[in-house]
């Protein structure tokens, strides 16, 4: 057990191990903070590699695993604890479909008188009781394998969550809801420590479009031949997970943050209450990247796009835009910044379709890069072709430099590229296109290549706005004061450990 | 018991007569190879020597045949129980390298202990001859090796060698039985050893040639014994179980009792009752395994195919019913079974009554015999249903069960003297299928819950 850190950075799948927007924010904030100290707590599961992909700032004073699939096994239940399992096994059942805080404050207390863990819960016979009635309410009819280790795997983050051993901190930070809204949650119930929850998209949402993709979900067999009652799905039993999980979340947190508007009337639409909403935009270092010259030597009209080679960022749909643009402008280069790793399969038939459409000379994969200003000082617009955003850093940093942009109408591109009530900057610093859509996307990047002066003017007005808004220094202020005004002396009861 | 069962129901699906009546031999080898060949040899030999007359020398390797079966099959089963469970999980992965290094530590095993137990009683404790000694331990090995050999043969299917092996073994048991002129003990041990070897022979080559004679050491072997522990006490519990009372009867009544060598304690009142009777369970053994158990086999192994389909709980539901069923009415069906091979053998005993060794002094204890027969044989098939569940618990606990209460009652009805002679076993056995029975249903109402959580490899 490290010593007490100011802020716990509750983190999900992500920092310290994978590279992606929220770990770049999450390592971002801390380093922006150094007289703040931080404990991260890293959620992920058991088959993710836990190599640090970041290197720890000198702030943060350690690292906690909770590993979703992994859970204490608790003592053996005895026969007459059937009643106790069976009731608990209904607690988790609504923590899973419509949990409140009061559902959570139950769980924990069960949870601590029994210890119950895996052994009575999940892997006792009045456990598998419990599982088949839960079946019986929420996939009548499904299939009982996949209801099975979809329950067991919801079952058993829950039991991993409420057994996080929780470090000192003066206030806990939810870098978003699901899972690490949970673990705060706990936190916020067991440490009696004030819980910030920072959304940057919204959880749900973000779950919803990974669902409905997801291979492994597939429903073609479910119901059988049974066509008196409707076919139960089980992406449902995840969906009402997270949205329960979102819902405790906000039912506990302190303060709930979000990066732009439209957010907040999805935080609304899943029960966060008006009282605890407010905004914080992501900062960049607005400096580092307005410096960055343009580079003025003659080369191809180039077109730049950063961000993982996964499904959420739609590459499919910017390879065939940019197979569309090089009959609109001839001699054009797009190049494809971001790691292949996270989802080879996707990576594969990304390159396989470059081919398909004749785009082997236009399109690079560059991969991870050291120095990616290099590419954004010679590049002419950004791409941003992804069905689910929050506030991408990549637009923001890319506007900093005085690229225009041409994204999606996802997150809060819109707000970035054409302003917001308020905003001191007028104009708009590129084009949004509906996503999905190739064509649009190619004819918006066509306008802005083919027009020098409005590319400049474009860029000028992405530069200004950045500068006003989304800079590093007043993001960093406004997250200080919310600390500041969160964090309240420890009691002297948890001062030597928290239980 | 898995590929053989899927064996013996390729054998009975060919629809021939050969193919049925192979079926039965094979499964009557596998469960009771050994003792099979042992009554051959008692009987074959005991013909050509003396002619079915009795003769001293012909007891004296009667008594030794005992004690070695006795000795091999309780040290065995614990080995055999682990042994054929890892052979065929390793043949059903296809890792089948560490096989024969199993085979080598059983038989490794075996034979430290019949240095440390076989070899000073016969030389030391016995007054046989240093040559009779000497083919008794090599018989005590040769009926232990066989016991070793069996479940490595059964997970590889090798029917047709076990066939051959029991086969040739017999065949030349009676060549050697004819030519023996001299009917002294060493000859007939000799003999009887001889053919053993044949068989033995035959299905270590069987097993040599499917594995391999490379031994790779298997780290983890240590670990899934500690894992899967019951199996090798419900393989003692069993071997044990079966010879208790035998074991109790030879020291409680010396009077009655028959001595050979100075230490070979026997009651052949009881024993040949008690022999003859466990002798006529392996027709319906056979059945069991030729009929019910391939088929409980084929509808567990429909209910994990389906639920890889993706089923509802509902059509699993569908199938443990089917599975219920066919376990109740097979139960009721080879219990009754039982008891017609009991009442045929209590008559068939008044007719060959010599033939089988048995005086009318021996009857009241023969007929309380076959009973006991018909509920032990019941009480072993829900114990061999619950083993292949995987629910190696209940299933320990029916052996242990029958082991203690048969050990108990015996002793307790021993002062009430020779009228209550094998009712302890009998009861024990009684006591033992009620037992086992309720556990076989109580376990199939959770069959789900065996599948996805007890024997969930995957958990």
């Amino acid at each position: 057990m490290s010593a007490g850190a100011d802020v716990c950075l509750i983190a999900e799948g992500g920092y310290p191990y994978v590279v992606g927007g929220v770990s770049s924010w999450a390592d971002a904030l801390m380093r922006a903070s150094p007289q703040l100290s931080f404990h991260v707590i890293a959620i992920s599961v058991s088959s993710q590699a836990r190599r640090r992909s970041f290197v720890l700032p000198a702030n943060a004073v350690d690292v906690t695993d909770v590993i979703l699939d992994v859970c204490p096994r608790g003592r053996t239940p005895a026969h007459s604890e059937a009643d106790k399992i069976k009731q608990i096994l209904g607690l988790l059942e609504i923590a899973l479909t419509s949990g409140d805080r009061s559902t959570l404050e139950e769980l924990i207390e069960q949870m601590r008188i029994t210890g119950f863990g895996q052994a009575a819960l999940l892997d006792s016979k009045e456990g598998w009781h419990a599982m088949e009635r839960a079946y019986e309410r929420l996939l009548p009819n499904g299939p009982l394998l996949d209801f099975f280790w979809s329950w067991r795997f919801l079952v058993r983050s829950l039991l991993a969550m409420m057994s996080t051993p929780l470090p000192q901190a003066r206030v806990f930070h939810a870098v978003a809801t699901g899972f690490s809204g949970v673990v705060g949650s706990y936190a916020r119930l067991v440490a009696k420590t004030p819980l910030l929850v920072t959304e940057h998209g919204i959880y749900t949402n973000e779950r919803r479009i990974e669902l409905a993709v997801a291979d492994w979900l597939f429903d073609s067999e479910v119901g059988g031949f049974d066509v008196a009652t409707a076919p139960a799905e089980l992406r449902s039993i995840w969906l009402n997970a997270f949205q329960s999980f979102s819902r405790i979340s906000y039912a506990v947190a302190d303060v709930i943050t979000t990066q732009y508007r439209a957010n907040q009337s999805f935080q609304r639409a899943d029960g966060a209450p008006d009282d605890k909403l407010r905004i914080i935009p992501n900062g960049i270092d607005f400096t580092k990247f307005a410096a960055v010259p343009r580079d003025a030597a003659q080369r191809r009209p180039t077109v730049v796009m950063i961000g993982r080679i996964v499904p959420i960022k739609d590459i499919r749909t910017f390879i065939i835009a940019v197979a569309l643009l090089k009959d609109l402008v001839p001699n054009v280069s797009a190049i494809l910044i971001g790691p292949e790793d996270e989802d080879p399969e996707y990576a594969a038939s990304c390159r396989q379709l470059v081919q398909q459409v004749g785009a082997e000379s236009v399109i690079d994969f560059l991969g991870r890069v050291p120095d990616v200003l290099k590419y954004l000082s010679s590049a002419d617009v950004l791409a941003l072709s992804s069905i689910s955003e929050a506030q991408p850093m990549a637009v923001l940093e890319a506007a900093a430099t005085g690229l225009p942009i041409v994204s999606t109408d996802v997150g809060s591109c819109r707000e970035i590229i054409e302003g917001f009530e308020g905003d001191p900057v007028d104009g708009c610093g590129g084009i949004v296109v509906e996503p999905c859509n190739p064509k649009a996307m190619a004819e918006a990047l066509a306008t802005i290549l083919h027009d020098d002066a409005l590319r400049s003017q474009m860029g000028e007005v992405m530069r200004r706005r950045v500068g006003s808004y989304y800079h590093k220094n007043r993001v960093t202020r406004l997250y200080e004061t919310l600390y500041a005004e969160l964090m309240a002396p420890i009691p002297a009861s948890h001062r030597c450990g928290i239980p | 018991m898995t590929s053989s069962n899927t064996t013996i129901e390729a054998m009975t699906r060919r629809g021939t007569l050969s193919g049925v009546l192979g079926a039965y031999l094979y499964a009557a080898f596998l469960v009771a190879g050994p003792w099979i060949f042992t009554v051959l040899g008692l009987l074959g030999l005991g013909a050509a020597t003396c002619g079915g007359g009795s003769c001293f020398d012909l007891t004296v390797f009667r008594s030794i045949v005992i004690y070695n079966s006795m000795y091999a099959l309780i040290v065995t089963s614990p080995l055999t129980f682990i042994s054929g469970r890892y052979a065929s999980e390793r043949v059903y992965s296809g890792r089948e390298e560490n096989v024969f290094y199993v085979l080598v530590i059983s038989l490794g095993v075996f034979a430290f202990l019949t240095l440390l137990i076989v070899v000073p009683f016969y030389l030391y404790v016995t007054t046989l001859d240093q040559t009779e000694a000497m083919l008794s331990i090599y018989n005590a090995m040769m009926i232990g090796c066989s016991w070793l050999c069996i479940p490595f043969l059964g997970a590889i299917r090798a029917y047709s060698a076990v066939l051959v092996a029991f086969g040739m073994g017999a065949f030349s048991l009676l060549v050697f039985g004819k030519s023996l002129h001299d009917p002294h003990t060493t000859s007939i041990l000799l003999a009887f050893n001889c053919g053993f070897a044949i068989t033995n022979l035959v299905l270590l080559a069987t097993v040599v040639r499917r594995f391999g004679a490379k031994i790779t050491v298997d780290p983890e072997l240590k670990k899934r014994v500690g894992k899967k522990w019951e199996l090798p006490l419900a393989g003692a519990a069993y071997a044990l179980g079966l010879w208790i009372d035998k074991i109790i009867m030879w020291h409680a009544d010396p009077s009655n009792g028959l001595v050979v060598a100075g230490a070979i304690q026997t009651l052949p009142s009881y024993d040949s009752a008690m022999f003859w009777a466990q002798l006529s369970s392996i027709p319906i053994i056979a059945v069991f395994f030729v009929h019910v158990e391939t088929r409980f086999s084929a509808l567990i192994r429909a209910y994990h195919a389906r639920m890889q389909q993706r089923a509802t709980l509902r059509e699993l539901n569908e199938i443990v019913r089917n599975i219920g069923t066919h376990v109740l009415s097979s139960m009721f069906g080879l219990f009754a079974g039982l008891f017609i091979v009991a009442g045929m053998m209590i008559m068939l005993s008044f007719v060959f009554m010599t033939e089988l060794g048995l005086r009318p002094s021996y009857m009241g204890i023969f007929r309380v015999s076959l009973a006991a027969m018909a509920f032990y044989t019941s009480a072993m098939f829900c114990f061999s249903f619950l083993l292949h569940l995987d629910l190696r618990r209940p299933a320990l606990l029916i052996v242990l069960t029958f082991l203690v209460l048969n050990g108990a009652i015996t002793v307790a009805l021993l002062p009430f003297g020779p009228d209550l002679y094998g009712y302890g076993n009998m009861i024990a056995a009684t006591v033992s299928l009620l037992f086992g029975f309720s556990l076989v249903l109580r376990e199939l109402s959770w069959i789900h819950y065996h599948a996805f959580i007890t024997n969930n490899p995957s958990l």
